[in-house]
C-alpha cells in the first residue's frame, strides 16, 4: 500500500471515529461540510422579508412571547430572527436560534457574540444624546479582540443629521462609518443599520412585524 | 481531557495541514520567498523580514536539488530557518538573520545573516545586505557575501584589515557536524550580490538578481552548468497564504518552488465563532435578602443540577460545588476553552442564572485530573454591573481575586455519578518518522483505541493500544550506529515489531501536597519504549512567573514488540526544572539532570508563546556524552510546536497539536516521554497566563 493510500485510509477511518465522548470533536464534521459544499449550488439565504413572513403567532408562542427582531448582516447577506433572552438594566440581549447574540442599549448596538470579529463592548453613552439632537457631536469607543485575544480599542467621533431618520457619521482609526436609525415620535429607535467591525460590516435591525 | 479523542496526527504534517487551511489576511505580499525559503530575491537574500511571527514552509527544486525550509520570524527583526535539503546527499541546515536597521525615507533596511551556521555547512555562507524601496512596488537589494555567497567573482576579504586570519576560510566540518561553525564565519573571499524586485500586481512579483554563489559543489558533480550569474524569477500569490515561484537560474536551469505561510497571530476569526455565552441574569432589587432557601437540601441539589446542565451546554463540567447562604465554590472541568478566562467568564454568567439570590461571592476552581489548579473569586454584583461596560475586561480582572486552591475541594459535594467514570475512543492514528536518507518521510497508519478510567478524583488508569494497518516506518534497514546505550535510536525496530502495540498503560495519581505544590506519580508502561515509575513535584505559586519542578523516574526499556515484556536495560533518570515566563510572549525552561542513557547534562528551551495557545520554540541538550560518542549532529537539538485547533476551526477547542522536530534523533540527551506532566496544565490557570488572555473573560 503506498503512502497516499495509507493517508486516504487514515482519513476514511477518521470520519468514522467513535467513542464514549465524541461530541466535542468538530474537526471532521467541519472538513466534511467544507468538502460537501465544493461544487454544489450555493445555499440560498433567507431574506429579512422571508424571515418576517415566517413569524406567525404560532412562532411567537414558541418563543414564549419574547420580543423579536429581524437582523440582517449586510456584508454576508444573512438574515435571522432575534429572540430577546435577557435584560440587564438597560441592556437587552437577543439570540439567534444558532446562538449568536446581539446586545443593545436603548437600541444602540453595544456588543455581538458568536459572529467572529465581534464587537466586544461599545461606549455609546454620548450617542443617545446625539440621536436625540441634544448634542452635535459624540464620541464612541469600540473594543475588539485581536488575533492574540488582546483587547484593541477603536474610537470614533460622530456627527448627527436628519430628523425621524437620523444619520450618524463617524470617523476614526482609518474608518468612516455611517449608521442610520429610524426614530419614533418619542425618540426611541424603531429600526437601525449599525456598524459592527471592519470584518463584519453592518447589521440591520428591524421589528419582526 | 485534551486531545483524548483526537490524538492521531503527529509530526510536521499537521503544520502543513494547518497551512493549507483558510486563514485571514496574511502577509501583504510585499516580499517573496527565495529558493532557500527565506524572504529575499531568488537565490540571494534581501534585508526584508517576514511579518512578525510568520511561519513559512517552502519547497524548492532545481537542477536535482530540493530544499525544504521552515522559517519563523522569531521577533520582528530576528528570523530563523530549518532546512532539509537533498543535494547529492541529504543535509540539514539552520539559518539566522537579524535586521538591525529599519528602512526609512533615505535609508535602506540592513540585515546580517548566517546561512547553514551549524551542521555540515554545505550551504554555509554569511552576508550583510541592504534593501531600499524606490516606490512601494520597486525595491533594490545589494550585499556582500562570504562562504558560498562569496564564491563567485570574489575578492580578498575586506575584513582582512582586522587580521590576516580572516582572509582564509577553514575547510571541512568540525567533528561530527551540528556544531557552531563560528571559526569560518565571515572568513575567506567576499563577493557582491544584488538584485531588483518589482511587485507588478498585488499577486505577481518579478525578480532579477546577480548571484555570488558559484555552485562549485553542484557543478563539480555535474548536476548543472552554471553559465551566467544572472537569475530571473516570478512569484505568484494564488491565495493569501499560498504562492508559487518559477525561476530561470544561471542561464541553464528552470526551478520551481511553492510556499505556504501561517501566522499564529492571525486565526481564522478573531475571538472565534463559538456560541454566544449565556447573558448575565441580574437579581431584582431586594431579592438578595431572602435567605429562606438555605436549609433545604433539595435546593442545593437543584442548583447543582441546573449549573451542571448549563456548564455541559458550554462544553464544561461541574466537578463539585460547595454552597453556603452568601457564597459558593464551584469546581469545573474545562475541555473546551483554551483561553481559560473564557471558561471562568462563562461559568460566572451561568452562576448568575442558577444561584439563589443571596449568594454574592463566587469562587471558581478549575480542576484537571482531579486536582484544583487555582481559585478565582468574583463578586456576583460585579458580574451583573460590568456586563457590556466599556472596560469590562480589565475591570473584572482587577476585581477578581486569584489564589491558590490547594484545599478548595474540602467539604465540596461532588456531582453524582462522576466517579468512577470510564471513557474510551477508537480512531485512526498516523505516526511519522523523518530524515531517513533512504526515505525522508516514513508513515504508519492504523487504528488506535484509547481508554481512561477515573477511579476517584486524581486516581486514573489509562491506556492506548495501536494496531498498524499500513505503513513503512518499520522497513528502514538502517541499523543504529550509536556508540552508547541505544535508548532512542532503535525506533525503527520498535516500529517494525510493534504491529499491535501498547503505547501506554498506566496507573496515575495526581495530588496537591500543599499550597503552591502539585504532585504526580505514574506507574506502568509509560511510553512506547519505557515502563516503570515516574514521579513529579511542581512548585508554582498562582501569580509567579517562575516555577520549579523535580521529576524522578526509574524505568526499564520495553521489548520492541511493545507488549508486556522488558529488555535488560534499566535506568534511574530525572531532572530538576526551572520555568520562567519572561513576558512579551517569551518563555524559558532549563532542565538539568540524568538522561535515559545515564548521561548527565542540561536542556535549554526557549519558546515564543502566544496568548491564543500557539507556541513555537527550540531546545538544545548538552550532556557528558562526547560529541564523538553522540555521533552525527554532536548533540540533541530540535524545534517544538504547539498549535491550537481553534486557530483553524474558529470555534473554541481545548485540543492542541504538539510536535517536536528533531533533525537527528539519537541516544545522548534523550528524555522519558511520560504523559500528564504538570507544568503546562497548571500554568494555564495561573497568572501571568490568565491575565494575558483575560480579554476573553467576556467572550
Amino acid at each position: 500500500m503506498n503512502r497516499i493510500q495509507s493517508m486516504l485510509l487514515a482519513l476514511s477511518v477518521a470520519v468514522s471515529a467513535c467513542g464514549s465522548e465524541t461530541g466535542d470533536n468538530p474537526v471532521f464534521a467541519s472538513y466534511l461540510r467544507g468538502f460537501q459544499n465544493l461544487g454544489g449550488p450555493a445555499p440560498v439565504n433567507p431574506t429579512a422579508d422571508d424571515i418576517r413572513a415566517q413569524v406567525t403567532p404560532q412562532v411567537r408562542a414558541e418563543y414564549g412571547g419574547a420580543p423579536l427582531l429581524v437582523a440582517t448582516l449586510d456584508q454576508k447577506n444573512l438574515a435571522s430572527i432575534l429572540i430577546e433572552r435577557a435584560r440587564n438594566r438597560d441592556l437587552v440581549t437577543y439570540f439567534t436560534p444558532d446562538d449568536i447574540s446581539v446586545t443593545l442599549k436603548h437600541g444602540v448596538l453595544v456588543g455581538t457574540r458568536g459572529l467572529g470579529f465581534d464587537l466586544m463592548t461599545a461606549d455609546v453613552d454620548e450617542v443617545r444624546p446625539g440621536l436625540q439632537g441634544k448634542v452635535q457631536q459624540a464620541v464612541r469607543i469600540h473594543r475588539y479582540l485581536d488575533g492574540e485575544d488582546q483587547i484593541v480599542i477603536r474610537s470614533f467621533v460622530c456627527d448627527y443629521q436628519g430628523q425621524q431618520q437620523r444619520r450618524e457619521t463617524c470617523f476614526g482609526d482609518g474608518f468612516e462609518i455611517e449608521n442610520t436609525y429610524q426614530l419614533d415620535g418619542s425618540g426611541e429607535i424603531l429600526s437601525s443599520r449599525q456598524w459592527i467591525s471592519p470584518e463584519q460590516g453592518y447589521i440591520t435591525l428591524e421589528p419582526a412585524s | 481531557m485534551r486531545s483524548f479523542t483526537f490524538g492521531f496526527l503527529q509530526g510536521v504534517l499537521p503544520l502543513a495541514a494547518l497551512m493549507v487551511c483558510p486563514t485571514t489576511g496574511l502577509s501583504d505580499g510585499s516580499y517573496s520567498y527565495t529558493t532557500y525559503g527565506t524572504p529575499g530575491l531568488i537565490d540571494m537574500p534581501s534585508a526584508q523580514s517576514a511579518e512578525d511571527a510568520e511561519l513559512g514552509l517552502t519547497v524548492s527544486h532545481f537542477a536535482g536539488s530540493t530544499r525544504n525550509t521552515l522559517s519563523f520570524q522569531i521577533t520582528p527583526r530576528l528570523s530563523g530557518s530549518f532546512r532539509y535539503s537533498k543535494i547529492d546527499s541529504f543535509d540539514r541546515s539552520f539559518d539566522l538573520r537579524y535586521r538591525f536597521i529599519d528602512e526609512a525615507r533615505y535609508r535602506p533596511a540592513v540585515a546580517i545573516g548566517l546561512r547553514d551556521f551549524i551542521g555540515t555547512g554545505l550551504y554555509s555562507g554569511e552576508y550583510i545586505v541592504a534593501t531600499k524601496h524606490i516606490t512601494p512596488r520597486l525595491s533594490f537589494s545589494g550585499g556582500l557575501g562570504w562562504g558560498r555567497l562569496g564564491s563567485y567573482n570574489g575578492f580578498t576579504n575586506p575584513l582582512g584589515v582586522f587580521g590576516d586570519s580572516l582572509k582564509t576560510r577553514p575547510v571541512g566540518i568540525t567533528g561530527t557536524g551540528g556544531q557552531l561553525e563560528k571559526t569560518k564565519w565571515f572568513r575567506g573571499d567576499a563577493a557582491f550580490f544584488g538584485g531588483v524586485s518589482w511587485r507588478a500586481t498585488d499577486a505577481l512579483t518579478l525578480t532579477a538578481e546577480y548571484s555570488s554563489d558559484a555552485y562549485s559543489r553542484e557543478t563539480a558533480r555535474g548536476m548543472f552548468e552554471r553559465k551566467t550569474p544572472f537569475n530571473f524569477g516570478l512569484s505568484y500569490r494564488l491565495r493569501d497564504n499560498f504562492s508559487m515561484q518559477a525561476q530561470y537560474l544561471y542561464g541553464s536551469e528552470i526551478g520551481v518552488s511553492f510556499n505556504l505561510t501561517a501566522n499564529p497571530r492571525k486565526p481564522v476569526a478573531h475571538g472565534g465563532t463559538g456560541a454566544a455565552p449565556l447573558p448575565v441574569q441580574r437579581r431584582s432589587a431586594g431579592q438578595a435578602r431572602n435567605l429562606g432557601w438555605a436549609s433545604t437540601p433539595e435546593t442545593h441539589k437543584s442548583v447543582r443540577a441546573k449549573t451542571a446542565d448549563l456548564l455541559a451546554r458550554d462544553g464544561m463540567g461541574l466537578e463539585a460545588m460547595k454552597l453556603a447562604a452568601d457564597r459558593v465554590t464551584v469546581h469545573i472541568r474545562n475541555d473546551r476553552y483554551l483561553a481559560r478566562p473564557e471558561a471562568l467568564g462563562r461559568t460566572a454568567r451561568i452562576l448568575t442564572a442558577t444561584l439563589p439570590a443571596s449568594v454574592e461571592t463566587i469562587t471558581i476552581v478549575p480542576v484537571e485530573n482531579g486536582i484544583p489548579l487555582s481559585a478565582t473569586t468574583l463578586r456576583r454584583s460585579d458580574i451583573e454591573d460590568l456586563e457590556y461596560t466599556p472596560d469590562a475586561s480589565w475591570t473584572s480582572y482587577a476585581r477578581a481575586n486569584i489564589t491558590d486552591a490547594a484545599n478548595a475541594l474540602e467539604g465540596a459535594t461532588y456531582t453524582d455519578d462522576l466517579y468512577p467514570k470510564f471513557r474510551w475512543s477508537l480512531g485512526p492514528y498516523l505516526a511519522a518518522s523523518y530524515f531517513d536518507p533512504q526515505e525522508p518521510v516514513r508513515l504508519d497508519a492504523g487504528l488506535q483505541l484509547r481508554a481512561r478510567y477515573d477511579i476517584a478524583p486524581g486516581w486514573i488508569v489509562s491506556g492506548t493500544l495501536q494496531q498498524r494497518l499500513a505503513g513503512n516506518r518499520g522497513t528502514s534497514t538502517r541499523p543504529s550506529d550509536s556508540k552508547i546505550q541505544h535508548v532512542r535510536s532503535d525506533g525503527n525496530l520498535y516500529a517494525k515489531a510493534g504491529k499491535t502495540a501498547i503505547k501506554n498503560l498506566t496507573f496515575a495519581h495526581y495530588f496537591r501536597p500543599g499550597k503552591d505544590l502539585y504532585g504526580r506519580v505514574t506507574l506502568g508502561y509509560l511510553e512506547a519504549m519505557y515502563g516503570g515509575i515516574s514521579s513529579e513535584l511542581l512548585w508554582k505559586p498562582v501569580g509567579s512567573r517562575l516555577a520549579l519542578g523535580a521529576e524522578i523516574n526509574y524505568v526499564q526499556q520495553r521489548d520492541f514488540d511493545q507488549a508486556l515484556g522488558f529488555r535488560d536495560y534499566s535506568v534511574a533518570t530525572g531532572h530538576l526544572s526551572g520555568y520562567y515566563d519572561f513576558g512579551n510572549g517569551y518563555h524559558g525552561q532549563l532542565d538539568a539532570g540524568r538522561y535515559l542513557a545515564g548521561d548527565w547534562g542540561a536542556t535549554v528551551t526557549l519558546d515564543r508563546t502566544f496568548a491564543n495557545g500557539w507556541s513555537i520554540g527550540a531546545y538544545a541538550t548538552f550532556t557528558d556524552v562526547s560529541f564523538d560518542d553522540f555521533g552525527e549532529g554532536s548533540f540533541d537539538k530540535g524545534l517544538r510546536f504547539t498549535v491550537p485547533l481553534a486557530h483553524i476551526l474558529g470555534k473554541p477547542s481545548g485540543q492542541t497539536y504538539k510536535t517536536t522536530i528533531q533533525p537527528l534523533s539519537r541516544d545522548g540527551g534523550a528524555r522519558l516521554e511520560v504523559q500528564g506532566r504538570l507544568y503546562d496544565t497548571v500554568r494555564s490557570y495561573h497568572d501571568p497566563q490568565l491575565k494575558r488572555s483575560w480579554g476573553r473573560f467576556w467572550r
